[in-house]
């Protein structure tokens, strides 16, 4: 029940952030007053049917541009909606979160990704979307998104895609670029259908952003270690394979309550405050912390 | 619960609402609904990046006009640039020219990205009755079209930088 509430969520935001109907009738991008406003998630801008702006893309055009300037407006943004709730919008708002929880369900043989894996989101963020754009620049000083241009493949999927069928004339500008896209799309559903969520554990600066926020959030996990038992049954549904009762806001957990649900001691919770007041937040260290439970 | 989902929806309907409302009437340069009509740029009396009047006479004056709308941001647009030059070099004798819409108005950043380039080609600013009847419309940068001593388009709206010899292959299949 609570997951079905939570994937009413993620498919209400992804089709309300992609509900330009004209955008797709005519293959245009709407350009009006709301496009000035982030999407929480991976939504392209260029996707024919966004009303809204991808907070990595801004961040690129400010960083590529002749400036080379950083867009506090937007980082202010994803700081907020960090503080908030840390990466509940890759548990509940994320389109592209969603599609990949989707393709997992593909009879496909599981495998488990390695944890060193985790770290490559932070890399493509601080090379692709920070660094590149300022330092790689051409001979007019201007920068390219280069996340966006080489690698995002819900660009692909949400813009380069719908553009091309129903624009003629980005048709006749495709070239060797949009087939390289077109391949790292595809690498990313195969992965997607054999790891779960390949895509916010390994590449996506957004999530690594948000990751940063998942210890301090006011949306916090909870875990009573005298309840729990250690059976892992937290683990093994976990979408980013974690073990929540070593690390109760690890900054991978997407706050999908999945571990919430299937805890057979009931020992996680999920919440803003826990109804936890200051004393009861002291007792309960020294409670974790001295393994004396009662 | 209830409350949850009766807020949902109403959510989805004000937004939709004022999404509606929000956007601006654009002509349709490119796209399905262009099908029947021809579309012509709109007259207008502008100046170039020097301060020199240029107006739609300017088309007249010419067999062919390569009309190509950029922007100071965009990277592919200044790319373009040395291109646009050789088409005027070469086409120059046989009354084909072309016309640079500067989108963005910066006229300081135009002309160092111009002189940088060496480009002779005009460049003109945009005008009230370029944005409502040509700009509003054009959604990505850099765009080109030919049209003819009239200013109406022939073939098709061109996305994206391209070489001297797409370019060239254009004009020749004109001219013929």
């Amino acid at each position: 029940m609570d997951n079905l509430k939570r994937r009413f969520v993620q498919l209400l935001s992804a089709i309300l952030g992609n509900s330009y109907f004209k955008g797709f009738r005519d293959g245009v991008i709407y350009r009006g007053k709301l496009k000035s406003v982030c999407f929480p998630g991976l939504n392209c801008y260029s996707c024919p049917g966004a009303y809204t702006s991808c907070p990595i893309g801004s961040l690129q055009a400010i960083t590529a541009g002749i400036k080379h300037q950083i867009s506090f407006y937007v980082l202010g943004f994803l700081m907020m909606i960090g503080t908030i709730g840390g990466r509940f919008v890759c548990g509940w708002i994320c389109p592209f979160g969603l599609l990949q929880e989707i393709l997992y369900k593909t009879p496909l043989k599981k495998i488990r990704m390695k944890k060193v894996f985790n770290y490559g989101k932070y890399i493509f963020l601080i090379v692709f979307v920070l660094l590149l754009p300022i330092l790689l620049t051409d001979e007019f000083g201007l920068g390219s998104p280069y996340f966006c241009k080489y690698i995002c493949p819900a660009g692909t999927l949400e813009a380069g895609i719908p553009l091309a069928i129903t624009n003629m004339a980005i048709r006749g500008a495709i070239g060797i670029l949009y087939y390289w896209k077109l391949l790292i799309l595809g690498v990313f559903i195969y992965f997607s259908m054999k790891i779960s969520r390949p895509f916010c554990r390994a590449v996506c600066p957004l999530g690594a952003i948000y990751a940063l926020f998942n210890p301090i959030s006011f949306y916090k996990m909870d875990v009573d270690l005298c309840k729990c038992i250690k059976c892992d049954l937290c683990q093994k549904n976990c979408p980013v394979d974690i073990k929540i009762y070593e690390n109760f806001n690890s900054p991978e957990c997407v706050r999908c309550g999945k571990c919430v649900s299937v805890c057979p001691t009931n020992a996680i919770k999920s919440g803003f405050k826990n109804g936890r007041s200051k004393s009861d937040e002291k007792n309960l260290d020294i409670v974790n912390y001295s393994n004396n439970c009662n | 619960m209830k409350k949850i989902w009766i807020s949902l929806i109403i959510l989805i309907i004000v937004i939709s609402f004022s999404a509606c409302s929000k956007e601006n009437q654009e002509t349709q340069v490119n796209g399905k609904n262009d099908a029947e009509k021809i579309f012509r740029i709109p007259d207008f009396n502008s100046v170039d990046l020097n301060g020199n009047e240029v107006s739609n006479d300017f088309f007249a004056s010419n067999n062919l006009t390569l009309v190509n709308v950029w922007t100071t941001t965009c990277p592919s647009c200044l790319g373009e640039i040395p291109a646009l030059q050789e088409i005027e070099e070469k086409y120059i004798d046989k009354g084909v020219r072309v016309l640079g819409i500067l989108a963005d108005g910066e006229v300081e950043k135009g002309k160092v990205y111009i002189s940088q380039k060496d480009a002779q080609y005009i460049n003109i600013l945009p005008t009230e009755s370029l944005i409502t009847g040509f700009l509003d419309g054009i959604m990505y940068v850099p765009t080109a079209l030919l049209v003819d001593n009239t200013g109406a388009m022939i073939g098709e709206i061109m996305v994206g930088a391209k070489s001297t010899e797409e370019f060239s292959k254009l004009i020749d299949g004109i001219l013929e």
